[in-house]
């Protein structure tokens, strides 16, 4: 029995990590190597593939519904990420004060959105979105004099637009969670010094609090950029495709559009490759600043 | 989150006490220690197993589908709830099980598709299968060869012959039938039937539908599908309004002459308080209409030689023509308030006072707008040339009969039994008054009496009239990238339209389709196999 | 709590002003939907909420062709199965796996570790068509094996338990050993219950991420049996030709939205205590 034991205590860790790393092989690793492959080939159907070589790439970059595609894709990541972080942090900052009654309640009403799916806030808000008779319009119409004739779904400026209002208003519960934990973690006595030293609100809050979170908001940061350059249940289920004059066309619902609906698994996986280098760079990018930021 | 306090491990008792589940993180005080909270793992995982076994086991034990001789899948509910009562009668003839099958419209044609590509799966495709205009394009891109439907020219040039009983039977002029018991050929000549002895055949299934519904379903020349529809377009107004300003819509020949009378029309009731008061409803950003628009001059985007035809000037025209009717100063047209059939409330408020009505929508029309009853009436659509026809066409459903089908003939029976035969005509009436593409049965009553919601108008017997002369509209892989880009250049020319008026606007339109023609080619180019003696 | 000075009136009630006018946007979509799955398809849009005039015109005609007409009930069951299914098993896995992360030094492990952080920043859909190529061949197209093995095992998950189960005292695990028990009997007795917090909030996120998830299966499953309620959901958005009706629409998205919710406010306090005290490490 001892030899046994012995065995099991040394194995252990390999069999507790054994079942990823099978996983990892088989449909990361494999799936990755295919789609290496894939992409210096063209398909269509059965046995119906042919080497290419780079031409994938090559017409990638001219391809110019890619490029809308990473257009709107950008645009969205900027725009939605600069409103749903500070969004998120100033509803933790306010359910964070002592003055508040009824905490829970809040967290859990606003909370309760990120709990709907991006296909089901997508087809909710095809109605919510319509012009002149749904829900959003009329309260826009009644409380700003911009009217009810938004056309979210049809007109090509609002798009993007559209996309980004639901999102926002699927996740900045979400993100409100994660600062009010962080914001509850910051140390007391950092705010009463901050205090005796004669710092006012703002100061406090730019000096004790977003150091205190930092690592927090970086983290929303990283995962929302990563999240949003990945966009595609929402704008096609809203849309029902690339939406007016392709401006909800993300990067993934391209590579969906070319891969399963056209049937190109070659062009679809060289977009792909396209995705990971941009995410990549932008990860990387974030990742040296940050670490940069934190030596001095 | 506070340490749990150490039960130290005493050795003398033999009881494994830190073993003992740690009470002291439980994140519910005052719980008692109830037989669940034992377990490490928690409440919410334990219900969440419990589902999943018991999902797990229902899931596991739903019954397989009982085997039926033949299968038959449609996408649209009012398309089951018109053949389901006929089956039984067609069962009953045949001694084969029917199977009908509703199936949502992107499910059934990604399925398909996907059992076409997939050799292992195509002992389950079903023995018909109806496939919408939109989404056939996928089907095409393989060689004729190697579509994944049965190419059916044979099959409606060998059968469907067109028999009469006897020599006082009703017919139509340039009719072609066989006398029943006999071989010989009897033509009609508008009055009555003369024998052809120089014809040896009759008319059949192929000559008596409507030649140009088998465009879409057609590459190269081979037919895949029997159409459902002919859908001709027409224009719907509210008669009542257009009488009042003093506007005779229905005298408009051609689309100039119809912007220039929408436009009194808008001008004498803007003055009179109606500032939302549009002619006519027209998308904006959707293509769908332009396309309809070109089809009537007789233009496919891409047509089935793969050739592209964006270029061509006379689409030039059309967009810059079309982006005035949308937009700038004398623009005319308004979308609906938030679509998916919801035109119906502003057609009744007056916001929209003239529709493109395909023969599919009267039905929508009538249903959620019952308040203008009888004050609609129905024109033929103004032309762009003098060599138009007056109608378009929009939509279209065809039913195929896949290639590795078990039994094809049973299933071309099931088409005929469904589409073409005297039931299947009236089981169509009672869901819809959707024309058929059979000729012949445009003289049925349904299709020929008046209309009260029309005001007493004949409709449909319009809408046979102009069933002839319906444009061929062909669809291929590239054709929903091509209304993409025609998306493109039409969004432009609106945005330019509103900003700097329409100066200048055709010859714009011209450049950026040259440019947006030289990219689909490119992409063509891009997707193309190099078929040839060495395919692999 | 800390010494609290007496609450400023103006600054309380601005306060909760706000708070109240947040929630109201954040939940207003959702009392529509309630409203809109009784409402028949004329009276849509006629009234914001409800036609109050004619509450008679309130009809339970949606529900019953939503589960009529369309196999919803058979959507139900299929994501029901699919994500607890699918949670169950993600759990158990990745809690092990960020066990053996925590409280293991093996060969390989920072290799390991490496490969798990590349995994979380390249993005997933480049696998998709080799996925696809795969499942193919391996005959797994349109069977659950196909989005249930897969999505067995967590790299974020092994992140988040690494994370929690750093919290288990060595001194536990070490007691544990001398007295016999097994490295998986110390994961289940001894880890997880300490961890039991952050079991529960993965357990909904993991709950929430397959009820939820679209692509994959909606490239994977192709019959319409099969379908969970996203991919049947937006399928019954149909073609201009055939019309949508909205209230059965707004009735299936009501009835999708539920369990999640119900599952959340049944299992609350666990989450949130989970989600929060793994993370804030950051």
């Amino acid at each position: 029995m001892n030899t046994l034991w012995r065995l099991q205590h040394r194995l252990a860790p390999y069999l507790f990590v054994l079942p990823f790393v099978v996983l990892f092989l088989c449909f990361m690793l494999v799936p990755l190597c295919r789609s290496v492959v894939l992409a210096l080939h063209k398909t269509s159907g059965p046995g119906a593939m042919q080497f290419v070589g780079l031409d994938n790439f090559e017409f990638v970059f001219q391809d110019d519904l890619f490029w809308r595609a990473v257009r709107n894709t950008l645009t969205y990541t900027v725009c939605f990420l600069s409103i749903q972080i500070p969004a998120s942090l100033g509803l933790a900052l306010l359910l964070n004060s002592r003055f508040v009654r009824g905490r829970d309640f809040f967290r859990y009403a606003f909370f309760s959105t990120h709990l709907v799916g991006n296909v089901f806030v997508a087809v909710l808000f095809m109605l919510l979105l319509a012009p002149r008779h749904g829900l959003i319009n009329r309260v826009i119409g009644a409380v700003t004099p911009f009217g009810t004739e938004l056309n979210w779904l049809g007109k090509p400026d609002l798009a993007l637009p559209a996309v980004i209002l639901a999102a926002l208003w699927l996740s900045v519960g979400f993100g409100m969670i994660y600062f009010l934990a962080a914001l509850q973690a910051v140390d007391q006595e950092l705010y009463e010094a901050a205090q005796v030293d004669g710092a006012g609100a703002m100061s406090k809050f730019w000096h004790v609090t977003l150091p205190g979170i930092r690592p927090v908001l970086l983290f929303l940061l990283l995962v929302g950029m990563i999240g949003s350059f990945q966009l595609f249940e929402l704008p096609y289920v809203l849309f029902q495709g690339p939406g007016p004059d392709n401006r909800a066309l993300t990067v993934v619902m391209y590579l969906f559009q070319q891969g399963f609906e056209t049937g190109d698994l070659g062009y679809a996986s060289a977009i792909g490759w396209m995705l990971v280098l941009m995410v990549l760079a932008v990860s990387i990018a974030q990742i040296r600043l940050t670490r940069a930021d934190r030596t001095d | 989150m506070e340490s749990p306090a150490l039960p130290r491990a005493d050795p003398s008792s033999g009881h494994h006490q830190w073993l003992e589940p740690v009470w002291l993180v439980d994140n519910t005080p005052g719980l008692p220690p109830s037989p669940v909270n034992r377990i490490p793992l928690g409440k919410p995982v334990i219900v969440v197993i419990a589902i999943a076994l018991i999902t797990g086991i229902t899931v596991l034990m739903q019954p397989r589908p009982q085997h039926a001789d033949l299968e038959f899948w449609v996408f649209a509910d009012s398309h089951a709830k018109t053949f389901r009562p006929i089956l039984p009668s067609f069962e009953q003839h045949e001694g084969k099980s029917v199977r009908l099958s509703l199936i949502a419209n992107r499910a059934l044609s990604l399925r398909l598709f996907s059992m076409f590509l997939s050799k292992s799966m195509s002992r389950e495709v079903p023995d018909a299968a109806e496939i919408e205009i939109g989404s056939v394009g996928r089907f095409f891109r393989p060689p004729p060869d190697q579509v994944g439907f049965l190419p059916l020219n044979d099959l409606l040039r060998t059968t469907g012959a067109r028999e009469i009983a006897d020599v006082s039977a009703p017919g139509l002029r340039g009719w072609n039938a066989r006398l029943r018991g006999t071989t010989r050929i009897w033509t009609h000549d508008g009055t009555a039937w003369v024998e052809n002895p120089a014809r040896t055949q009759p008319d059949m299934w192929m000559d008596r539908i409507v030649a140009s519904r088998f465009a879409p379903w057609t590459k190269a020349g081979v037919i895949f599908g029997v159409p459902h529809d002919v859908h001709p377009l027409t224009i719907a107004y509210r008669e009542d309004l257009f009488r009042e300003a003093g506007v005779d819509l229905a005298a408009c020949a051609t689309w100039i002459e119809f912007h220039a009378a929408c436009l009194r029309f808008q001008q004498y009731w803007r003055g009179r308080g109606f500032p939302h008061r549009h002619a006519i409803e027209l998308q904006e950003a959707s293509p769908e209409t332009l396309v309809l628009m070109l089809l009537q001059r007789g233009i496919n985007a891409v047509d089935d030689s793969d050739r592209i035809h964006l270029a061509d000037p006379k689409v030039a025209e059309t967009v810059a023509f079309y982006a005035g009717l949308v937009a700038g100063p004398r623009k005319i047209g308004s979308e609906a308030a938030g679509g998916m059939g919801v035109f119906a409330k502003d057609v009744e408020a007056g916001n929209l006072c003239a529709l493109l009505m395909p023969d599919w929508r009267v039905r929508y029309v009538r249903e959620f707008a019952p308040g203008i009853a009888g004050k609609l009436r129905m024109m033929p659509l103004p032309r762009f040339d003098p060599g138009d026809p007056p109608t378009s066409t929009w939509g279209g459903t065809m039913v195929g009969i896949p290639r590795a089908a078990r039994d094809p003939e049973a299933s071309w029976r099931l088409i005929e039994h469904l589409y073409f035969s005297e039931e299947g005509l009236n089981a169509r009436l009672t869901q819809t008054n959707i024309l058929p593409p059979l000729m012949e049965q445009w003289t049925h009553p349904a299709f020929t009496e008046a209309d009260p919601y029309f005001g007493g108008q004949k409709v449909f017997a319009l809408y046979a009239e102009l069933a002839t002369q319906v444009p061929r509209r062909l669809v291929t892989p590239m054709t929903s990238i091509s209304a993409q880009k025609l998306s493109v250049v039409l969004n432009r020319a609106v945005d330019q339209m509103r900003r700097r008026g329409g100066e200048g606007l055709e010859a714009a339109c011209r450049e950026w389709l040259v440019a947006e023609a030289r990219d689909l080619e490119n992409r063509m180019r891009h997707r193309r196999f190099d078929d040839g003696e060495e395919a692999p | 709590m800390s010494v609290s000075r007496k609450t400023s009136g103006p600054a309380s009630l601005l306060l909760h002003a706000a708070l109240v006018l947040v929630s109201l946007m954040l939940l207003t979509p959702f009392l529509w939907l309630i409203c809109a799955t009784f409402k028949s398809q004329a009276d849509m849009f006629d009234s914001v909420f409800l036609p109050w005039g004619h509450l008679d015109r309130l009809t339970t005609a949606n529900l019953r062709v939503l589960f009529t007409r369309e196999p919803f009930a058979r959507w139900l069951l299929n994501s029901l199965f699919l994500a607890s299914a699918s949670t169950a098993i993600v759990v158990l896995l990745s809690s092990l796996g960020g066990f053996a992360l925590a409280k293991y030094q093996f060969r390989g492990k920072p290799v390991l570790m490496l490969i798990m952080l590349a995994t979380m920043l390249v993005p997933h859909q480049v696998l998709l068509p080799g996925m696809y190529e795969i499942m193919f061949q391996i005959r797994w197209i349109d069977t659950y094996w196909a989005i249930l093995v897969p999505g067995a095992v967590s790299v974020f998950g092994m992140f988040l338990f690494k994370q929690a189960m750093q919290a288990v005292p060595d001194e536990l695990l070490q007691a544990g050993r001398v007295d016999g028990c097994t490295e998986f009997g110390l994961w289940w007795n001894v880890a997880l219950p300490i961890v039991r917090p952050m079991v529960g909030a993965f357990t909904l996120l993991s709950f929430t991420g397959t009820w939820n998830s679209f692509l994959w299966p909606q490239i994977v499953l192709q019959t319409e049996a099969k379908y969970h309620l996203p991919i049947g959901l937006a399928n019954m958005i149909g073609l201009p030709e055939y019309e949508t009706q909205l209230g059965v629409l707004m009735a299936g998205t009501l009835c999708s939205v539920l369990p999640v919710m119900l599952l959340f406010f049944a299992l609350q306090k666990d989450f949130i205590a989970g989600l929060t005290s793994g993370a804030v490490k950051g």
